[in-house]
């Protein structure tokens, strides 16, 4: 059994547990964990229980995952690609989010069930007979539009996860694979052809803030969300938006004060050297003025404050491997003889 | 290995053919790696599929 995992389940009344509005507005895909750190296994299921219970279109059900811990496993991170390497190297938790096409040979059923059991009525249209006629949807619709379905019912499914893994503490973060990665968990884990890998999902208590520097920049509310037609911007409410502040769905933005200083403690604390340290300012986001359509580089930070990270005294309490470098990643995996090249 | 000939639609072929230059490639290559990813997975167990679907595809026959 993995050290990373206990197995305690407390009472309902133990539980610190955040509301939605909240978990919503305080979650950040979380990039430093306490790698040592136990995650209390009921949280875990917690998580992929409530992905089950996702909005799943006609009842589809296709979300799939593998979860794996990294001490049973301590050489996974080696099958991924290199922008996830330094934080899969420190999550406890691994999960390997697929969706399975193959669940669409019953969907039929499925949503003959839904009529069974309550959720679909025949004042709405629902009959036998006609869901019949028009299931299977592989008979029907082209393959990319059942992959769309699937990605967007996984994509609700790993929301609900998310958003559970903040409301108990945990973080999270969901880490592309490219391709020669995606191959290599195909045979790793035994997927069957009709699985589709989508995403890696880091999970473990954060070793930075819970809120990450702050949330991240968005572009301005009235250049996504519109009313009547598109391009007629939903009007944002002010008063609404001091109400949600107030409810913490919306947070203070970044970067928070000290940020710099705990991504270099971080950076430190991880062994990563200076090579690794970020030598840049930082600012405010540019991506709440859509005016900016060019790309500024940062400012460099000043030699002295540079020369201060260098010799900060911070214990290497963990150290990772520096595969951020792809060159050191793809000669790792040649030297031994790992799978196939990103 | 199966070698197809296909016809494409030409507005559609522009977009291809845009899209493998901008990733420095063929078109042809591009039209097999989403053949590729888009099928792959479809491996269907067609003896699970609901059944009374009539041969006919009008869906403007009445239903039920």
């Amino acid at each position: 059994m993995s050290r990373l995992i206990s197995e305690d389940i407390p009472k309902a009344s133990e539980v610190k547990v955040l509301d939605a509005l909240e978990a919503i507005g305080l979650r950040r895909s979380i990039r430093w964990y306490e790698p040592n750190k136990p995650v209390e296994r009921w949280k875990v299921q917690a998580m992929l229980e409530a992905a089950r219970v996702a909005p799943s279109a006609g009842n589809y059900n296709g979300q799939r995952c593998i979860v794996v811990y990294r001490d049973e496993d301590p050489e996974i991170w080696e099958f991924i690609s290199d922008w996830s390497q330094i934080t899969t190297q420190m999550a406890p938790i691994l999960m390997f989010w697929c969706y399975d096409l193959a669940a669409y040979d019953t969907q039929g059923q499925q949503l003959h069930d839904l009529m069974r059991t309550g959720a679909l009525s025949k004042s709405h249209g629902w009959e036998y007979d006609r869901v019949s006629k028009l299931f299977p949807l592989p008979a029907l619709l082209p393959d990319f539009v059942l992959h769309r379905l699937a990605a967007i019912d996984l994509g609700n499914a790993i929301q609900n996860a998310i958003t559970t893994a903040t409301a108990l503490g945990l973080g999270c973060c969901l880490n592309g694979a490219s391709g020669g990665a995606r191959r290599n968990i195909k045979g790793k884990f035994n997927l069957p052809d009709s699985y589709v890998f989508c995403w890696l999902m880091t999970v473990g208590y954060p070793a930075e803030s819970m809120e990450a520097g702050g949330t991240r920049g968005r572009p301005p509310f009235e250049t996504m969300f519109f009313e009547k037609k598109a391009g007629n911007p939903f009007k944002r409410d002010e008063k609404t938006v001091e109400l949600l502040k107030e409810l913490k769905l919306i947070q203070r933005p970044g970067p928070l004060p000290g940020r710099l200083e705990e991504i270099n403690r971080l950076t430190k604390r991880f062994g990563l050297g200076d090579e690794w340290l970020t030598d840049w300012k930082l600012g405010p986001s540019m991506l709440n003025d859509n005016k900016i359509a060019v790309d500024k580089r940062p400012e460099p930070l000043p030699k002295e404050e540079l020369e201060k990270w260098k010799s900060a005294d911070v214990k290497v309490e963990f150290q990772l491997h520096p595969t951020v470098k792809r060159e050191i990643l793809d000669q790792y995996r040649r030297e031994r003889g790992i799978g196939e090249q990103d | 290995m199966a070698s197809v000939t296909i016809q494409i639609p030409d507005p559609i072929f522009e977009v291809i053919k845009k899209r493998a230059e901008d990733t420095k490639t063929t078109p042809e290559a591009i039209i097999a790696t989403n053949v590729v990813l888009v099928f792959s997975a479809a491996r269907y167990d067609r003896s699970k599929w609901l059944k009374t679907k009539p041969p006919s595809d009008d869906m403007s026959a009445p239903w039920g």
